[in-house]
């Protein structure tokens, strides 16, 4: 709720599997009403607008949203380059309105228990990350899959990579296996591979954070069940209900509220689509990228 | 000294006598070869100018066994009957040990690294060649999770392989942590340091020569590697660092490194190791094998099977979670000896090593210019 006790109502658009855990999330804080619409859904009678996860709207359609006078929460999944952050960003800043570039896979319950205990120093200096994330979709991206991964590196270890090196296998246009080494400032690295080829069920995903004092684990292998029913056993996943909105949307009717700028903000996403971009150009190129100060160059 | 045909060796099912030469690690190596009822200790010999502490070590490793020990490597095998060398010295003696058994027509067993120097390893393939010898190098090829892979791979159930990930994490510590040399403090002595870790057994780095964990562990991950796809590493991207320990620091070697390796076919693979201390995992470390096909996939923990074990008064450097039913000993050993029977190839032969060599070189040199390196 706003200061003046206005409930927000923000339209939340995105597929179910990808607005459910936003919704989830609204239902757990006072002062906003959620409610999921189709993409072309009239807006009127919403103050603000979510868009979840990645999706083929045209960022256009975004910052006409803006212009409408909506506030917007985009997730960063939604954005594809620096240049479309940047008008998304400078088209709410027309309006007046506020804009806020979430990274919600911050907040994942298990990507929280990792950053509470690095932050608390329990693990001393991070020096390695290591992600697989491997999705089932037929017809998917994994560049776009590949951009929350790019954010987390640079959250955990403390900024933008000075060196990036990738590879892709193609199918048809569309990457769909990824690799990317990262290199950051003191020595720690990241290496994250995603890819969108695994058949139909599951996801899988896996980070490890290894520090100078100690590491964790978040890995999808470490929490299955068992299930028999002849045959071989199969590995069933205890997948409870992920909150991982709460902490954005929060900030989001917070900073509404309080009418200044929301303390999750552009830069970060500015940040990873600027390391994507050099990702992009290693796979052209073949060469390493070398960070030459808010870019990125051939090594 | 004439060489021997390789016709006298002994005919199948037979006994093979092994001269251990140089023992100065922590053994493991000659254990293993032991474990298998067709090998036998029969003999351990090194140079006569090897420091005290190598023939101490030497010594006592010969006095368990109730064998001989001479300082003499030539002559135990003239005089001992001896028809497989057991190489476990320093890193940087291996290759030359291995080469003169080999030229006296010995099959050799011998102990990672390969070498410490790519043209150490080609001389070991071109006299295992030469001499129509069998070669070993050791690793872990048939431990039970590895092999479970080998069999998922094979049988086709994840169709074609596209992408495999080894993540390699050894929670072992290797002396003072990093940042702890007081100023005017001498820099750490490598074989001094490794000369203390091996009352604990983590002397994997003995040698005079500083070596990294790509050099010291990487054979297990990309022996894996080589197993599972049987694909060549063309080109490789590494970052390597010295994260946790002095002695890394001190002499300017790795103890956390990743590396992209992109592969014959279009494959590509990846490896994630370090040494990476003894507080970072329950057991001997998080190490996992991830493979892509074109119609599944495989993860895979090396750990695996393994009980776990709780107490009251557990001393903290105690695994609580222990590897049962570890046959890589006895499989090794006898993949070797089918090899010698059947004239067949070994799990890791010469060339196969010297590849991995050539992999974690370039790695390391990748490491150090920042871009990628083609793999000789």
């Amino acid at each position: 709720m706003s200061d003046n006790g206005h409930i927000l109502r923000i339209a939340v658009i995105g597929t179910e599997a990808e607005t459910g855990p936003l919704i989830a999330s609204a239902e757990r804080l006072a002062g906003i009403d959620c409610a999921g619409v189709p993409g072309d859904c009239e807006l009127d009678g919403f103050d603000a607008v979510a868009y979840c996860g990645s999706h083929d709207d045209d960022v256009r359609a975004i910052c006409d949203v803006a212009r409408s006078g909506k506030h917007l929460l985009v997730d960063l999944a939604a954005l594809k380059t620096t240049v479309e952050a940047e008008a998304v960003i400078a088209a709410c800043g027309e309006a007046d309105v506020l804009t806020m570039i979430a990274q919600p896979q911050r907040f994942l319950p298990s990507i929280r228990a990792v950053w509470q205990s690095l932050d608390a120093g329990e693990l001393g200096e991070p020096g390695l990350l290591r992600i697989h994330r491997w999705t089932a979709e037929p017809s998917g991206n994994a560049g776009q899959r590949l951009l929350g991964e790019i954010d987390l590196a640079n959250y955990l270890l403390g900024g933008m990579p000075t060196n990036v090196y990738a590879v892709a296998r193609q199918i048809g246009d569309s990457p769909r296996f990824l690799q990317v080494h990262l290199g950051f400032e003191g020595g720690s690295m990241a290496l994250v591979d995603v890819t969108t080829e695994l058949p139909a069920g599951d996801d899988y995903y896996s980070l490890s954070l290894i520090c100078a004092d100690g590491s964790a684990y978040a890995d999808d292998h470490h929490n299955v069940q068992l299930m028999y029913s002849g045959g071989p056993a199969a590995a069933a996943r205890t997948q409870p209900i992920s909150l991982h909105w709460t902490e954005p949307l929060r900030e989001f009717v917070v900073a509404i509220g309080k009418s200044r700028l929301p303390a999750i903000g552009g830069d970060d996403a500015i940040s990873a689509l600027k390391v994507s971009a050099a990702i992009r150009r290693s796979i052209d190129s073949g060469s390493a990228m070398r960070r030459q100060g808010e870019d990125y160059g051939p090594a | 000294m004439d060489q021997p045909e390789t016709g006298s060796q002994p005919e199948t099912g037979h006994t093979f006598r092994c001269a251990v030469l140089s023992v100065v690690k922590h053994a493991y190596v000659p254990r293993g070869v032991a474990a298998h009822p067709r090998f036998e200790l029969a003999v351990v010999a090194d140079d006569a100018d090897v420091p005290d502490w190598a023939h101490e070590r030497n010594q006592a490793f010969a006095d368990e066994f109730d064998i001989p020990y001479v300082r003499d490597v030539e002559l135990a095998i003239e005089k001992h009957d001896v028809q497989v060398a057991v190489v476990s010295s320093e890193a940087e003696r291996h290759c030359d040990l291995s080469v003169r058994a080999a030229n006296l027509g010995l099959h050799v067993i011998q102990d990672k690294p390969m070498s410490n120097r790519l043209s150490e390893c080609d001389r070991v393939v071109e006299a295992c060649q030469a001499s129509r010898v069998k070669f070993l190098l050791w690793n872990r090829n048939f431990l039970p999770a590895v092999m479970h892979a080998r069999q998922i791979v094979s049988s086709g159930q994840i169709g074609t392989l596209c992408a495999i990930h080894v993540d390699f994490y050894f929670a072992k510590d290797s002396g003072p942590p990093k940042g702890s040399r007081k100023p005017g403090d001498p820099p750490i002595d490598w074989l001094t340091r490794q000369l203390e870790a091996h009352a604990d057994g983590s002397d994997g780095g003995v040698g005079r020569d500083p070596l990294g964990e790509l050099k010291i562990e990487g054979v297990y991950p990309l022996g894996y590697i080589h197993m599972l796809t049987g694909a060549r590493v063309e080109r490789v991207f590494a970052r390597t660092t010295a994260h946790f320990h002095q002695a890394n620091v001190d002499n300017d070697v790795e103890d956390l490194a990743t590396v992209t390796l992109e592969m014959q076919g279009g494959m590509v693979g990846s490896l994630c190791i370090g040494r990476i201390g003894a507080a970072s995992h329950p057991d001997i470390g998080e190490i996992k094998i991830h493979v892509l096909g074109s119609n599944g996939a495989l993860v895979l923990s090396e750990a695996r099977p393994e009980v776990e074990v709780y107490y009251r008064g557990q001393p903290a450097t105690e695994f609580r979670r222990r590897r049962i039913a570890n046959d890589n000993d006895y499989q090794l050993m006898q993949n070797f000896a089918d090899a010698i029977d059947h004239d067949g190839q070994t799990i890791l032969d010469a060339k196969a090593g010297r590849a991995i060599c050539a992999t974690v070189d370039a790695a390391i040199r990748s490491g150090k210019t920042g871009r990628p390196e083609a793999v000789s």
